[in-house]
Protein backbone atom coordinates (compact mmCIF):
# COMPACT_ATOMS: atom_id res chain seq x y z
CA UNK A 1 0.00 0.00 0.00
CA UNK A 2 1.23 2.79 -1.17
CA UNK A 3 0.41 6.81 0.92
CA UNK A 4 -0.29 9.68 -1.77
CA UNK A 5 -0.09 13.06 -0.73
CA UNK A 6 -2.89 14.85 -1.56
CA UNK A 7 -2.67 18.84 -0.73
CA UNK A 8 1.34 18.86 -1.11
CA UNK A 9 0.98 17.99 2.71
CA UNK A 10 4.22 17.30 4.43
CA UNK A 11 5.21 13.79 4.77
CA UNK A 12 6.78 12.27 8.46
CA UNK A 13 8.52 8.93 8.68
CA UNK A 14 8.21 7.16 11.72
CA UNK A 15 10.33 4.39 12.87
CA UNK A 16 8.98 1.77 15.09
CA UNK A 17 11.54 -0.22 17.67
CA UNK A 18 11.20 -2.79 15.24
CA UNK A 19 13.02 -1.32 12.89
CA UNK A 20 9.40 -0.76 10.59
CA UNK A 21 9.15 2.38 8.78
CA UNK A 22 5.66 4.16 7.93
CA UNK A 23 5.74 7.10 6.16
CA UNK A 24 2.39 9.55 7.16
CA UNK A 25 1.04 13.18 6.72
CA UNK A 26 2.10 15.73 9.70
CA UNK A 27 -1.53 16.08 10.46
CA UNK A 28 -2.14 12.19 11.01
CA UNK A 29 1.50 12.18 12.82
CA UNK A 30 0.24 15.54 15.30
CA UNK A 31 -2.91 13.65 16.41
CA UNK A 32 0.13 12.23 18.66
CA UNK A 33 1.11 15.01 21.20
CA UNK A 34 4.47 13.23 21.89
CA UNK A 35 5.29 13.31 18.28
CA UNK A 36 3.71 16.90 17.85
CA UNK A 37 6.11 18.18 20.19
CA UNK A 38 9.08 16.90 18.27
CA UNK A 39 7.64 17.58 15.12
CA UNK A 40 7.98 21.50 16.29
CA UNK A 41 11.26 20.51 18.27
CA UNK A 42 12.80 20.17 14.86
CA UNK A 43 13.16 16.64 15.39
CA UNK A 44 11.26 15.30 12.21
CA UNK A 45 13.68 17.59 9.49
CA UNK A 46 16.77 14.82 9.46
CA UNK A 47 15.63 10.98 8.71
CA UNK A 48 13.02 9.15 11.25
CA UNK A 49 11.43 9.43 14.36
CA UNK A 50 12.45 6.61 16.19
CA UNK A 51 9.66 5.26 18.85
CA UNK A 52 11.64 2.90 20.95
CA UNK A 53 8.40 1.75 22.70
CA UNK A 54 6.15 0.75 19.95
CA UNK A 55 6.44 -2.45 17.74
CA UNK A 56 5.14 -2.26 13.89
CA UNK A 57 2.23 -3.98 14.84
CA UNK A 58 1.25 -1.31 17.28
CA UNK A 59 1.97 1.28 15.24
CA UNK A 60 0.18 0.61 12.61
CA UNK A 61 -2.90 0.13 14.72
CA UNK A 62 -2.35 3.42 16.02
CA UNK A 63 -2.19 5.15 12.53
CA UNK A 64 -5.19 3.56 11.20
CA UNK A 65 -6.75 5.78 14.13
CA UNK A 66 -5.05 8.91 13.74
CA UNK A 67 -5.81 8.48 10.07
CA UNK A 68 -9.38 8.57 10.67
CA UNK A 69 -9.31 10.95 13.40
CA UNK A 70 -7.22 13.51 11.68
CA UNK A 71 -9.55 13.82 8.31
CA UNK A 72 -13.16 13.54 10.24
CA UNK A 73 -14.32 16.73 12.21
CA UNK A 74 -16.33 17.27 14.88
CA UNK A 75 -19.74 16.93 12.86
CA UNK A 76 -19.46 12.94 12.64
CA UNK A 77 -18.97 12.54 15.90
CA UNK A 78 -21.03 9.41 15.60
CA UNK A 79 -19.85 7.92 12.86
CA UNK A 80 -16.90 8.31 14.28
CA UNK A 81 -17.79 6.77 17.69
CA UNK A 82 -18.87 3.52 15.39
CA UNK A 83 -15.64 3.13 13.20
CA UNK A 84 -14.10 3.42 17.10
CA UNK A 85 -15.90 0.70 17.76
CA UNK A 86 -15.25 -1.85 15.24
CA UNK A 87 -11.72 -0.38 15.14
CA UNK A 88 -10.53 -1.72 18.54
CA UNK A 89 -12.79 -5.09 18.18
CA UNK A 90 -10.66 -5.17 15.06
CA UNK A 91 -7.20 -4.36 17.10
CA UNK A 92 -7.93 -6.61 19.91
CA UNK A 93 -7.49 -9.10 17.23
CA UNK A 94 -4.23 -8.28 15.69
CA UNK A 95 -2.08 -6.80 18.95
CA UNK A 96 -2.99 -6.99 22.70
CA UNK A 97 -4.88 -4.06 23.60
CA UNK A 98 -2.69 -3.29 26.65
CA UNK A 99 0.11 -2.58 24.09
CA UNK A 100 -2.05 -0.50 22.55
CA UNK A 101 -2.87 1.46 25.50
CA UNK A 102 0.72 1.63 26.59
CA UNK A 103 1.59 2.98 23.23
CA UNK A 104 -1.21 5.85 23.10
CA UNK A 105 -0.11 6.72 26.67
CA UNK A 106 3.50 7.20 25.60
CA UNK A 107 2.38 9.06 22.11
CA UNK A 108 0.08 11.30 24.19
CA UNK A 109 -3.21 10.26 22.13
CA UNK A 110 -5.96 11.17 24.92
CA UNK A 111 -8.89 9.59 22.34
CA UNK A 112 -7.02 6.70 21.69
CA UNK A 113 -6.39 6.39 25.21
CA UNK A 114 -10.35 6.40 26.71
CA UNK A 115 -10.97 4.27 24.03
CA UNK A 116 -8.92 1.31 24.74
CA UNK A 117 -9.40 2.04 28.50
CA UNK A 118 -12.89 1.65 28.43
CA UNK A 119 -13.03 -1.36 25.99
CA UNK A 120 -10.26 -2.77 28.98
CA UNK A 121 -13.08 -1.90 31.36
CA UNK A 122 -15.92 -3.31 29.83
CA UNK A 123 -14.06 -6.61 29.30
CA UNK A 124 -14.23 -6.37 33.43
CA UNK A 125 -17.78 -5.77 33.56
CA UNK A 126 -20.26 -8.63 34.67
CA UNK A 127 -17.24 -10.97 35.69
CA UNK A 128 -16.48 -12.11 38.79
CA UNK A 129 -13.00 -11.55 40.28
CA UNK A 130 -11.96 -15.25 39.39
CA UNK A 131 -12.98 -14.85 35.66
CA UNK A 132 -11.40 -11.34 35.23
CA UNK A 133 -7.88 -13.34 36.77
CA UNK A 134 -8.32 -16.22 34.14
CA UNK A 135 -8.96 -13.63 31.06
CA UNK A 136 -5.50 -11.66 31.80
CA UNK A 137 -3.65 -14.55 33.37
CA UNK A 138 -3.53 -12.53 36.57
CA UNK A 139 -1.90 -14.82 39.67
CA UNK A 140 -4.35 -14.85 42.51
CA UNK A 141 -2.27 -14.18 45.69
CA UNK A 142 -4.30 -13.75 48.35
CA UNK A 143 -4.76 -16.38 51.02
CA UNK A 144 -8.17 -17.66 51.91
CA UNK A 145 -7.81 -15.73 55.14
CA UNK A 146 -7.21 -12.66 53.41
CA UNK A 147 -9.64 -13.02 50.85
CA UNK A 148 -11.77 -13.27 53.58
CA UNK A 149 -10.80 -10.17 54.91
CA UNK A 150 -11.50 -8.70 52.10
CA UNK A 151 -15.03 -9.98 51.35
CA UNK A 152 -15.94 -8.97 55.05
CA UNK A 153 -14.51 -5.43 54.82
CA UNK A 154 -16.69 -4.37 51.51
CA UNK A 155 -19.23 -7.38 52.26
CA UNK A 156 -22.37 -5.31 50.49
CA UNK A 157 -20.64 -5.56 46.79
CA UNK A 158 -20.51 -9.18 47.61
CA UNK A 159 -24.16 -10.13 48.25
CA UNK B 1 -5.45 -24.27 10.66
CA UNK B 2 -1.72 -23.14 12.00
CA UNK B 3 -2.51 -19.55 11.20
CA UNK B 4 -5.60 -20.18 13.67
CA UNK B 5 -3.31 -21.84 16.08
CA UNK B 6 -0.59 -19.11 16.70
CA UNK B 7 -3.40 -16.54 16.64
CA UNK B 8 -4.90 -18.07 19.84
CA UNK B 9 -1.36 -18.73 20.88
CA UNK B 10 -0.53 -15.50 20.81
CA UNK B 11 -3.60 -14.00 22.28
CA UNK B 12 -2.95 -15.91 25.47
CA UNK B 13 0.53 -14.23 25.46
CA UNK B 14 -1.25 -10.77 25.11
CA UNK B 15 -3.65 -11.18 27.76
CA UNK B 16 -0.97 -12.20 30.23
CA UNK B 17 0.08 -8.68 29.52
CA UNK B 18 -2.47 -6.65 32.49
CA UNK B 19 0.97 -6.89 34.54
CA UNK B 20 2.99 -4.96 32.09
CA UNK B 21 0.67 -1.81 32.35
CA UNK B 22 1.86 1.12 34.66
CA UNK B 23 -0.23 1.78 38.38
CA UNK B 24 -1.18 4.40 36.36
CA UNK B 25 -2.88 2.93 32.98
CA UNK B 26 -4.20 0.37 34.93
CA UNK B 27 -6.36 3.16 36.61
CA UNK B 28 -7.37 4.75 33.77
CA UNK B 29 -8.92 1.69 32.95
CA UNK B 30 -10.18 0.74 36.57
CA UNK B 31 -11.74 4.47 37.14
CA UNK B 32 -14.29 3.28 33.55
CA UNK B 33 -15.82 0.71 35.42
CA UNK B 34 -19.41 1.67 35.81
CA UNK B 35 -20.32 1.11 39.60
CA UNK B 36 -18.38 0.66 42.67
CA UNK B 37 -19.64 -2.49 42.84
CA UNK B 38 -17.83 -3.21 39.99
CA UNK B 39 -14.45 -2.21 41.76
CA UNK B 40 -15.14 -3.46 44.87
CA UNK B 41 -15.43 -6.84 43.09
CA UNK B 42 -12.23 -6.26 41.55
CA UNK B 43 -10.09 -5.83 45.04
CA UNK B 44 -10.51 -9.24 45.25
CA UNK B 45 -8.27 -10.34 41.65
CA UNK B 46 -5.25 -9.34 43.60
CA UNK B 47 -2.85 -7.54 46.08
CA UNK B 48 -1.80 -5.01 43.43
CA UNK B 49 -5.66 -4.20 42.73
CA UNK B 50 -6.36 -3.79 45.82
CA UNK B 51 -3.74 -1.60 46.89
CA UNK B 52 -4.58 0.71 43.70
CA UNK B 53 -8.18 0.24 44.19
CA UNK B 54 -8.46 0.91 48.08
CA UNK B 55 -5.79 4.19 47.66
CA UNK B 56 -7.64 7.58 48.42
CA UNK B 57 -6.03 8.57 44.54
CA UNK B 58 -7.89 6.38 43.07
CA UNK B 59 -10.73 6.93 44.82
CA UNK B 60 -10.99 10.37 44.19
CA UNK B 61 -10.45 9.91 40.58
CA UNK B 62 -12.88 7.37 40.39
CA UNK B 63 -15.48 10.07 41.24
CA UNK B 64 -14.22 13.11 39.49
CA UNK B 65 -14.44 10.78 36.60
CA UNK B 66 -17.98 9.63 37.19
CA UNK B 67 -19.15 13.34 38.14
CA UNK B 68 -17.69 14.52 34.74
CA UNK B 69 -19.66 11.55 32.51
CA UNK B 70 -22.41 10.82 34.38
CA UNK B 71 -26.23 12.21 34.10
CA UNK B 72 -27.42 14.86 35.95
CA UNK B 73 -29.88 12.07 38.05
CA UNK B 74 -26.85 10.18 38.93
CA UNK B 75 -24.85 12.88 39.87
CA UNK B 76 -27.14 13.66 42.60
CA UNK B 77 -27.17 10.79 44.11
CA UNK B 78 -23.54 10.22 44.54
CA UNK B 79 -22.96 14.17 45.78
CA UNK B 80 -25.25 13.24 48.66
CA UNK B 81 -23.76 10.56 49.56
CA UNK B 82 -20.09 12.09 49.27
CA UNK B 83 -21.21 14.46 51.47
CA UNK B 84 -23.06 12.94 53.99
CA UNK B 85 -21.43 11.31 56.80
CA UNK B 86 -23.94 12.53 59.66
CA UNK B 87 -26.73 11.00 60.65
CA UNK B 88 -29.26 12.92 62.99
CA UNK B 89 -31.14 11.28 65.76
CA UNK B 90 -34.40 12.80 66.74
CA UNK B 91 -34.94 10.96 70.11
CA UNK B 92 -32.12 10.63 72.53
CA UNK B 93 -29.61 7.71 71.52
CA UNK B 94 -28.72 4.51 73.70
CA UNK B 95 -26.17 6.67 75.17
CA UNK B 96 -25.71 4.07 78.04
CA UNK B 97 -24.93 0.87 75.55
CA UNK B 98 -21.42 -0.80 75.00
CA UNK B 99 -22.23 -2.17 72.08
CA UNK B 100 -21.46 -0.63 68.44
CA UNK B 101 -24.01 1.29 66.96
CA UNK B 102 -24.66 0.20 63.12
CA UNK B 103 -26.62 2.63 60.96
CA UNK B 104 -28.48 0.78 57.96
CA UNK B 105 -25.93 -1.99 58.35
CA UNK B 106 -23.19 0.41 56.54
CA UNK B 107 -19.57 -0.53 56.18
CA UNK B 108 -18.44 3.10 56.25
CA UNK B 109 -17.67 5.77 58.55
CA UNK B 110 -20.08 8.25 59.63
CA UNK B 111 -21.04 9.86 62.84
CA UNK B 112 -24.68 9.72 64.31
CA UNK B 113 -25.48 13.06 66.03
CA UNK B 114 -28.08 13.92 69.08
CA UNK B 115 -28.19 17.67 69.74
CA UNK B 116 -30.64 18.73 72.74
CA UNK B 117 -31.36 21.68 73.90
CA UNK B 118 -30.45 21.53 77.95
CA UNK B 119 -31.90 24.82 78.68
CA UNK B 120 -31.84 28.50 76.56
CA UNK B 121 -28.26 29.14 75.20
CA UNK B 122 -27.09 25.89 76.17
CA UNK B 123 -26.76 22.61 73.85
CA UNK B 124 -25.73 19.09 74.21
CA UNK B 125 -23.63 17.51 71.21
CA UNK B 126 -23.27 14.10 71.42
CA UNK B 127 -21.16 12.52 68.94
CA UNK B 128 -21.23 8.73 68.20
CA UNK B 129 -18.34 7.93 65.52
CA UNK B 130 -18.44 4.48 64.04
CA UNK B 131 -14.59 4.72 63.47
CA UNK B 132 -13.88 4.91 67.74
CA UNK B 133 -17.48 3.10 68.34
CA UNK B 134 -17.89 5.00 71.09
CA UNK B 135 -20.38 8.06 72.84
CA UNK B 136 -18.86 11.62 73.43
CA UNK B 137 -20.72 14.52 74.68
CA UNK B 138 -19.97 17.92 75.15
CA UNK B 139 -21.88 21.11 76.14
CA UNK B 140 -21.71 24.25 74.78
CA UNK B 141 -23.15 27.77 75.77
CA UNK B 142 -23.47 31.48 74.00
CA UNK B 143 -25.79 32.85 72.09
CA UNK B 144 -24.72 30.79 69.19
CA UNK B 145 -26.62 27.69 71.06
CA UNK B 146 -30.33 28.50 69.85
CA UNK B 147 -30.99 26.67 67.02
CA UNK B 148 -34.12 28.63 65.29
CA UNK B 149 -34.04 26.21 61.66
CA UNK B 150 -32.88 23.01 60.21
CA UNK B 151 -29.67 21.89 61.27
CA UNK B 152 -28.34 21.15 57.58
CA UNK B 153 -24.66 19.43 57.28
CA UNK B 154 -22.48 20.83 54.32
CA UNK B 155 -19.15 20.34 54.17
CA UNK B 156 -18.62 18.26 57.17
CA UNK B 157 -20.35 21.05 59.25
CA UNK B 158 -23.20 21.19 60.75
CA UNK B 159 -25.15 23.96 60.44
CA UNK B 160 -28.10 26.26 61.90
CA UNK B 161 -29.39 29.42 62.35
CA UNK B 162 -29.51 31.20 65.99
CA UNK B 163 -32.62 33.23 65.55
CA UNK B 164 -31.26 36.61 65.59
CA UNK B 165 -28.66 37.37 62.95
CA UNK B 166 -26.08 34.66 62.51
CA UNK B 167 -25.50 30.68 60.99
CA UNK B 168 -23.60 28.79 63.37
CA UNK B 169 -21.08 26.20 61.74
CA UNK B 170 -20.05 23.32 64.05
CA UNK B 171 -17.90 20.45 63.54
CA UNK B 172 -18.88 18.19 66.45
CA UNK B 173 -15.86 15.77 65.63
CA UNK B 174 -13.46 18.56 66.12
CA UNK B 175 -14.18 18.28 70.27
CA UNK B 176 -11.30 16.89 71.37
CA UNK B 177 -11.76 17.29 74.57
CA UNK B 178 -11.53 14.10 77.27
CA UNK B 179 -14.01 15.50 79.70
CA UNK B 180 -17.37 14.10 78.91
CA UNK B 181 -19.09 17.90 80.00
CA UNK B 182 -16.22 20.53 79.61
CA UNK B 183 -18.33 23.60 78.26
CA UNK B 184 -17.29 24.77 74.64
CA UNK B 185 -18.53 27.07 71.82
CA UNK B 186 -20.42 24.71 69.16
CA UNK B 187 -18.14 26.74 66.41
CA UNK B 188 -17.76 29.69 64.23
CA UNK B 189 -20.28 31.74 63.03
CA UNK B 190 -21.44 33.95 59.97
CA UNK B 191 -23.49 37.00 59.74
CA UNK B 192 -26.86 36.22 57.78
CA UNK B 193 -27.75 38.39 54.88
CA UNK B 194 -29.40 41.76 55.79
CA UNK B 195 -32.78 41.33 57.20
CA UNK B 196 -34.41 44.65 56.08
CA UNK B 197 -35.01 45.70 59.41
CA UNK B 198 -36.93 42.89 60.38
CA UNK B 199 -38.89 42.65 57.06
CA UNK B 200 -37.26 39.35 56.33
CA UNK B 201 -36.97 36.61 58.08
CA UNK B 202 -35.14 32.81 57.52
CA UNK B 203 -37.20 30.88 56.61
CA UNK B 204 -35.42 27.49 55.63
CA UNK B 205 -31.95 26.30 55.21
CA UNK B 206 -30.46 23.69 53.11
CA UNK B 207 -27.62 22.75 51.01
CA UNK B 208 -27.36 22.35 46.98
CA UNK B 209 -24.04 21.64 45.21
CA UNK B 210 -21.72 21.68 48.60
CA UNK B 211 -22.91 25.48 49.55
CA UNK B 212 -25.25 25.89 52.53
CA UNK B 213 -28.13 27.56 51.18
CA UNK B 214 -31.22 30.45 52.98
CA UNK B 215 -34.47 31.51 52.02
CA UNK B 216 -35.59 34.84 53.62
CA UNK B 217 -38.84 35.48 52.96
CA UNK B 218 -40.74 38.39 52.89
CA UNK B 219 -44.50 38.74 53.97
CA UNK B 220 -47.33 39.66 51.55
CA UNK B 221 -48.51 43.13 52.35
CA UNK B 222 -50.38 45.78 51.07
CA UNK B 223 -50.20 44.50 47.59
CA UNK B 224 -46.73 43.21 47.50
CA UNK B 225 -46.63 40.22 47.01
CA UNK B 226 -44.74 37.77 49.33
CA UNK B 227 -41.48 36.65 47.96
CA UNK B 228 -38.50 34.14 48.83
CA UNK B 229 -35.37 35.37 48.58
CA UNK B 230 -32.26 32.50 48.03
CA UNK B 231 -29.13 33.30 49.16
CA UNK B 232 -25.92 30.83 49.02
CA UNK B 233 -22.74 31.29 51.09
CA UNK B 234 -20.25 31.25 48.90
CA UNK B 235 -17.30 31.60 51.37
CA UNK B 236 -17.64 31.13 55.26
CA UNK B 237 -13.91 32.35 55.61
CA UNK B 238 -15.11 35.74 53.94
CA UNK B 239 -18.80 35.62 54.85
CA UNK B 240 -19.81 36.04 51.20
CA UNK B 241 -23.26 35.88 50.43
CA UNK B 242 -24.68 35.55 46.84
CA UNK B 243 -28.65 36.03 45.79
CA UNK B 244 -29.20 33.45 43.37
CA UNK B 245 -32.75 33.70 43.06
CA UNK B 246 -35.91 35.79 43.53
CA UNK B 247 -38.95 33.67 43.86
CA UNK B 248 -42.77 35.42 44.14
CA UNK B 249 -45.27 33.04 45.86
CA UNK B 250 -48.33 32.83 44.67
CA UNK B 251 -51.10 35.55 45.59
CA UNK B 252 -52.81 33.45 49.01
CA UNK B 253 -56.39 34.69 48.39
CA UNK B 254 -56.40 34.26 44.10
CA UNK B 255 -59.01 31.75 43.42
CA UNK B 256 -57.25 30.23 41.07
CA UNK B 257 -54.43 29.09 42.87
CA UNK B 258 -55.97 26.24 45.60
CA UNK B 259 -52.45 26.28 46.99
CA UNK B 260 -53.14 27.23 50.95
CA UNK B 261 -49.71 27.48 52.15
CA UNK B 262 -46.26 26.48 50.43
CA UNK B 263 -43.44 24.89 52.35
CA UNK B 264 -39.71 24.59 51.20
CA UNK B 265 -38.67 20.93 52.14
CA UNK B 266 -35.40 20.72 50.65
CA UNK B 267 -32.61 21.92 47.59
CA UNK B 268 -32.01 19.67 44.67
CA UNK B 269 -28.69 18.54 45.64
CA UNK B 270 -26.98 19.65 42.19
CA UNK B 271 -29.43 22.02 40.04
CA UNK B 272 -29.46 25.27 41.60
CA UNK B 273 -32.65 26.08 40.29
CA UNK B 274 -34.54 23.63 41.62
CA UNK B 275 -36.02 23.52 45.32
CA UNK B 276 -38.50 21.26 46.39
CA UNK B 277 -41.84 22.13 48.38
CA UNK B 278 -44.74 20.68 50.33
CA UNK B 279 -48.22 22.56 49.39
CA UNK B 280 -51.22 22.26 51.70
CA UNK B 281 -54.25 22.34 49.53
CA UNK B 282 -58.15 20.90 49.49
CA UNK B 283 -57.14 17.40 48.42
CA UNK B 284 -53.88 17.03 51.04
CA UNK B 285 -50.29 17.76 50.86
CA UNK B 286 -48.87 18.08 47.50
CA UNK B 287 -45.15 17.29 46.70
CA UNK B 288 -43.99 20.41 44.54
CA UNK B 289 -41.07 20.95 42.34
CA UNK B 290 -40.40 24.24 41.86
CA UNK B 291 -38.28 25.52 38.64
CA UNK B 292 -36.99 29.11 40.58
CA UNK B 293 -35.16 29.62 37.44
CA UNK B 294 -38.78 29.79 35.10
CA UNK B 295 -40.98 30.34 37.84
CA UNK B 296 -42.62 26.59 36.97
CA UNK B 297 -44.09 24.81 39.31
CA UNK B 298 -44.62 20.81 39.07
CA UNK B 299 -46.62 18.47 41.85
CA UNK B 300 -44.73 15.37 41.55
CA UNK B 301 -46.02 13.40 44.13
CA UNK B 302 -49.24 14.15 47.13
CA UNK B 303 -49.73 12.87 50.44
CA UNK B 304 -53.38 12.81 50.85
CA UNK B 305 -55.49 14.17 53.32
CA UNK B 306 -55.59 13.37 57.21
CA UNK B 307 -51.49 14.10 57.46
CA UNK B 308 -51.94 17.46 59.04
CA UNK B 309 -48.58 17.90 59.86
CA UNK B 310 -45.82 18.90 56.94
CA UNK B 311 -43.64 15.97 55.56
CA UNK B 312 -40.22 15.60 56.65
CA UNK B 313 -37.85 15.68 54.37
CA UNK B 314 -34.77 12.66 55.21
CA UNK B 315 -32.17 12.09 52.42
CA UNK B 316 -31.90 8.96 51.39
CA UNK B 317 -28.89 8.02 49.73
CA UNK B 318 -27.86 5.29 47.85
CA UNK B 319 -24.37 3.61 49.15
CA UNK B 320 -21.77 5.07 46.27
CA UNK B 321 -18.74 4.76 47.37
CA UNK B 322 -18.12 3.08 51.02
CA UNK B 323 -15.34 4.50 53.51
CA UNK B 324 -13.77 1.28 54.73
CA UNK B 325 -13.85 1.53 58.77
CA UNK B 326 -11.06 -1.11 59.17
CA UNK B 327 -8.03 -1.69 57.01
CA UNK B 328 -6.60 -5.09 56.11
CA UNK B 329 -2.93 -4.59 56.49
CA UNK B 330 -1.40 -6.58 53.59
Amino acid sequence: MSITTENNEKMITLMSSDGEEFVVEEAVAAQSQTIKHLIEDGCSTEGSIPLPNVTGRVLSEVIQYCKKHSSSDDKEEKELEAWDAEFVKAADDHVALTDLMMAANFLDIKGLLDLVAQTLANMITGKSPEEVRRMWNIKNDFTPEEAEKVRKENQWAFE
Amino acid sequence: MGVRQSTEKSKQAMLGAMDTLSEDLLMEILVQLHTPKEVILCKLVCKRWYTLISSPCFIRHFITYHNQHSTVNDNALRECEWSSSFVFLSQSPPYDEKGEYIVNGAAYRYWVLCITEKESHMLQIRVYSSETKKWKAYNSTGKECEISSKVVSCNGKLHWYNGMDMIVASDPRLCTSTDEYETTSPGEVVPVPDLEGGLLHVRFQGRCGGFLRLILERDCVDQVLGAWFVWELKDFKTSEWSLEHKVLLPEPHREDVALQSILPLAFHPTNGNSVYLSGLCTVGTLILCCNMEEGKLEAIGSIGVGYNYGPDIFPVVRRWWPTVVSRLNI
